[in-house]
């Protein structure tokens, strides 16, 4: 029986036995509702969501890890520029989906580029490079801040997660305006209630919302138009502002914590032209980000001489943040 | 009504109205909460003919969370030289396929077509990551086409570049890679 939205009663109103089995039925959709995407514990549980999100801050000396999950275990730096993450496995199969951002730019003068190797359930190689100088294309392994999401199979049985209940039937329930001749179906019906909130609350607020660092608080596409950024869709981002050739300043509202992390992606250019041929790199450095505001450098390559230069292009980014 | 924790009973207690209206109110309100970022229904698309789950119940609906992450697996399959529609599979997909087809297509080395369905067309992004083992430079640029003059569909075409450590420069080259697809 699917979900049915119950009209208030009254006092001095007969409750039939109807009544309650829809309750029930009403929690059994809820329950399967949750079931989908979220697993015994409220976590998400889909591949759309990552299992984990975290930080590697590259110090100068060391990496270490910061605003992440737990189960992204610990970092190896194997040598400059490549960086082993080792994961808890259980929560991971060798098929995973990993998404890695530079959070770095040394200099801020030259793109940072990475790529990946999943070695393992337990481990994932990152592996960064960065441009020796604008004027030119010549990269060399170098190490850098990076944010990385790992998005992995559902690991959970389908299966119920609360106390099954059976339908009450005429005449064993619902005594005039009570249902005291049966209370565990309401105790049950009580406890799986208490429990299915629990586990929505684990990863969203009351309202809904999504409150875990797994899924972005916010997100924005943003078009350059010659002279200024054009939002073409934002959620839970102010606003974005040139600063310098290749440089764009983006403001958030009240709710982010530094370290967040913001992965960009160069998007095709919606108003200059329509050319989307151009090689691009973007790059969010973590010295950047504050509470409020965090700068994308964005690189364009010409392929006419073989160099790179900075340049304004569209984007979108997305940005994670710790759980309020 | 706001969700509040309701009792439990005893033998004989007088369970009144608004205990069970709390109790209504309380699933209605969890319900409200998963409207508000997952889909509390199933919604069968029928058109182009062929049919397709557009949304489906309990599943994401956020401009936050991707609508679907694959991984490309082109080293898997066995390439034709030239061909303008050699077919390879996805290693793995978004687990209900509803949003990324299960199959793409090469265009040329290193262009490749990934079909899309029930997306936005204003706010769809794509972000692109190479696989690799070490010294590659390599980079994954991706665009949303609405529509595309040879097939019908939103699309995504995406373009793998390496650099030839002899030329010193960018061309296009044939690599698994991850994508992560967003959308409204």
């Amino acid at each position: 029986m699917a979900f049915v939205t119950l009209t208030a009663k009254v006092r001095k109103n007969p409750f039939a036995f109807s009544l309650l089995n829809q309750l029930f039925a009403n929690q059994r959709d809820n329950e399967a509702l949750q079931n989908v995407e979220h697993d015994r514990a409220g976590r998400h549980n889909g591949l759309e969501v990552a299992r984990a999100v975290g930080t590697a801050y590259w110090n100068g000396v060391s990496y270490a890890l910061e605003g992440h999950s737990s189960i992204i275990s610990s970092l190896n730096r194997v040598s400059a520029g490549v960086v082993e993450v080792n994961l808890n496995s259980s929560y991971f199969q060798t098929k995973m989906v990993p998404r890695v951002s530079v959070m770095d730019n040394g200099t801020e003068s030259v793109p940072y580029i990475a790529h990946v190797a999943v070695n393992s359930a337990s481990k994932v190689t990152v592996y960064i490079h960065a441009l020796a100088a604008l004027a030119g294309n010549t990269w060399a392994a170098t190490d850098g801040t990076f944010a990385i999401a790992l998005h992995a199979m559902p690991y959970d049985p389908v299966g119920s997660f609360v106390t099954a209940i059976t339908d009450a039937t005429r005449g064993n329930t619902l005594g005039g305006n009570t249902i005291n001749t049966d209370v565990r179906k309401w105790n049950t019906f009580v406890q799986n209630q208490a429990n299915l909130r629990s586990r929505m609350m684990a990863e969203h607020t009351s309202a809904g919302a999504h409150n875990a660092r797994e899924v972005a608080k916010g997100a924005g596409v943003f078009s350059w138009d010659g002279a200024a950024y054009d939002s073409i869709d934002v959620q839970n981002v102010t606003s974005c502002a040139p600063i310098s050739t290749g440089r764009a300043r983006v403001t958030i509202p009240a709710g982010y914590t530094t370290p967040y992390q913001v992965f960009a992606q160069a998007d095709y250019r919606r108003q200059i032209d329509t050319s989307w041929a151009d090689l691009t790199v973007v790059n969010v450095p973590r010295s950047q980000h504050t509470a409020t505001t965090f700068d994308v450098f964005m690189y364009r390559y010409d392929d006419s001489v073989n160099q790179w230069a900075r340049q304004y292009f569209d984007f979108a980014c997305s940005i994670h943040t710790a759980p309020t | 009504m706001a969700y509040a924790k309701l009792p439990l009973i005893i033998q004989d207690y007088g369970l009144g109205f608004q205990s069970v209206n709390q109790a209504a109110d309380n699933e209605q309100a969890l319900r409200d909460a998963y409207d508000a970022e997952h889909y509390v229904e199933s919604v069968a698309f029928l058109g182009f003919g062929f049919s397709s789950v557009e949304k489906e119940f309990g599943a994401h609906d956020s401009f936050l969370i991707p609508r679907a992450v694959a991984s490309v697996k082109t080293s898997t399959v066995t390439l034709t030289t030239g061909s303008t529609s050699t077919v390879f599979w996805f290693d793995i997909i978004s687990p209900n396929g509803r949003v990324i087809s299960a199959q793409a297509t090469r265009i040329a080395t290193g262009v490749y077509v990934l079909p899309l369905a029930f997306v936005d067309d204003q706010s769809v992004w794509v972000e692109g990551l190479p696989r690799g083992t070490g010294s590659q430079v390599r980079i994954v640029s991706t665009r949303y086409f609405a529509q595309m003059s040879s097939s019908p569909g939103p699309r995504v075409v995406v373009r793998l570049m390496e650099r030839n450590s002899s030329s010193g420069e960018f061309e296009p080259a044939d690599y698994d890679f991850d994508v992560a697809l967003f959308s409204r």
